[in-house]
């Protein structure tokens, strides 16, 4: 009978979704959108600590300490993770390649590293390439959308001086939300909310300490 | 000139008045036998964390309290205000963003009990208690903590703490990860054997 039920499912779970409709603007328009978008993203290399809380699967939560030096000009990015009494448990980097310095326990495993890094990425860097189109979502917010090599990103600017991000897989499927607020002129939010979907979804909350530029 | 020899003389006699006040922390016997009138500890603490990653340390600010045998209040004020609270046996952590307190699970983490537990130890003079540990007294007042075991020496290469000249304080912590990551803890306005409610080591 399980069996038999999730043959049933199976179709429903591997089919894919179709994106939210945009509509497209005028060139002038989308131009100004287009550089709108760009607004919460990081320009050049900076140092950031944030506080981060995070529900796992499982319903469990964790506060940890993080720190990430991110350029946005050749992607680098090395990051560390500590508890709140300053033990290290994650220090990894990545230049084309995953270079764990540090790592304790699931966070010395490569696969759950990169997939942190992903996540970092989303929220620190603009979209690989261009907007390919710039737009109206149904629900009548402002949007910038981006073909990525892992399937499209939407820039949506929420009105209230804050931004959304959606992250869609190859099957359009909505993976990851980022909520951006209280974003400066270098393009850095005081909080960013996270929240991945999937059989093991989880969430995370951060909250900007410190953030200063590297020379 | 004549201030001057004066301010030599003086700061020489605090010196001497000094030395001769860490002398609790010459043998073993001595820091237990000390640690033993201790009921309880209260002290403001500030915390920096180098590394490398970092351009100047991270500094984290908070109060501890400590209640003998087993009961701490571990509490920082800043940046991220968090309570962890030992009593009973059990480890509580809150963690309080904006107006909502979250009841955090990482203090159930391995590496941070073996933090956790290594303090109530220190607050009562144990120092030689855990086996994972070996302690060793060194000059000056100075205890050194090296791990027996590799998997231990790859989370905490050592621990160092510094005894104050008051008998039964514990001046600093430092805890080293690596040689270019490591965790200073500072007490200050130490204040033993006050009274101290058993409720602070149950609620926030």
């Amino acid at each position: 009978m399980r069996n038999g039920l999730l043959l049933l499912a199976l179709p429903l779970m591997i089919a894919c979704a179709s994106l939210p409709r945009l509509e497209p603007y005028g060139s002038e328009e989308g131009n100004d959108c287009g550089r709108k978008c760009f607004a919460p993203f990081l320009c050049g290399r900076w140092r950031l600590v944030h506080s981060i809380n995070g529900t796992l699967p499982g319903g469990l939560r964790a506060t940890m300490i993080g720190v990430t030096v991110a350029d946005s000009e050749t992607g680098r990015l090395r990051c560390s993770l500590m508890s709140i009494e300053g033990l290290v448990l994650l220090d990894a980097e990545y230049d084309g390649k995953l270079t764990i310095h540090r790592g304790i326990g699931p966070l010395g495993s490569p696969g759950m590293v990169l997939g942190m890094l992903r996540d970092i990425r989303l929220m620190l860097f603009r979209p690989k390439g261009g907007a390919v189109a710039a737009g109206v979502l149904e629900n009548g917010r402002n949007a910038c959308r981006y073909t990525t090599p892992e399937g499209t990103v939407d820039v949506v600017i929420t009105g209230d001086g804050g931004f959304e991000v959606r992250s869609y897989d190859s099957c359009s499927r909505l993976s990851r939300t980022l909520r951006l607020a209280g974003v400066n002129r270098e393009g850095i939010p005081a909080a960013i909310e996270l929240d991945a979907r999937g059989m093991f979804g989880y969430s995370l909350q951060l909250d900007l300490i410190e953030a200063s530029p590297v020379r | 000139m004549k201030v001057f020899i004066s301010i030599v003389i003086k700061a020489i006699s605090m010196l001497l008045l000094a030395l001769s006040l860490v002398s609790w922390g010459d043998s073993w016997d001595q820091i237990k036998k000390t640690a033993k009138d201790i009921t309880s500890v209260e002290a403001v603490f500030v915390q920096t964390k180098h590394m490398e990653i970092l351009s100047k340390p991270l500094v984290s600010k908070g109060t501890l309290t400590f209640h003998a045998p087993d009961s701490l209040r571990w509490e920082y004020t800043s940046p991220v205000r968090s309570v962890l609270l030992m009593h009973g046996g059990t480890v509580t952590r809150y963690v309080k963003r904006g107006d909502a307190v979250i009841k955090d699970s990482s203090a159930r983490l391995q590496s941070m009990r073996v933090v956790i537990q290594e303090l109530t130890m220190w607050m009562k003079g144990n120092f030689d208690a855990n086996p994972s540990f070996k302690p060793e007294l060194k000059k000056g007042g100075i205890i050194q903590l090296t791990p027996r075991e590799k998997s231990m020496a790859d989370i905490i290469r050592r621990i160092e703490l510094r005894l104050s000249s008051t008998p039964g304080v514990i001046r600093s912590v430092v805890i080293y990860e690596s040689q270019k990551s490591y965790t200073m803890l500072e007490f200050r306005n130490v204040r033993l054997n006050r009274p101290v409610p058993d409720s602070i080591f149950r609620n926030m």
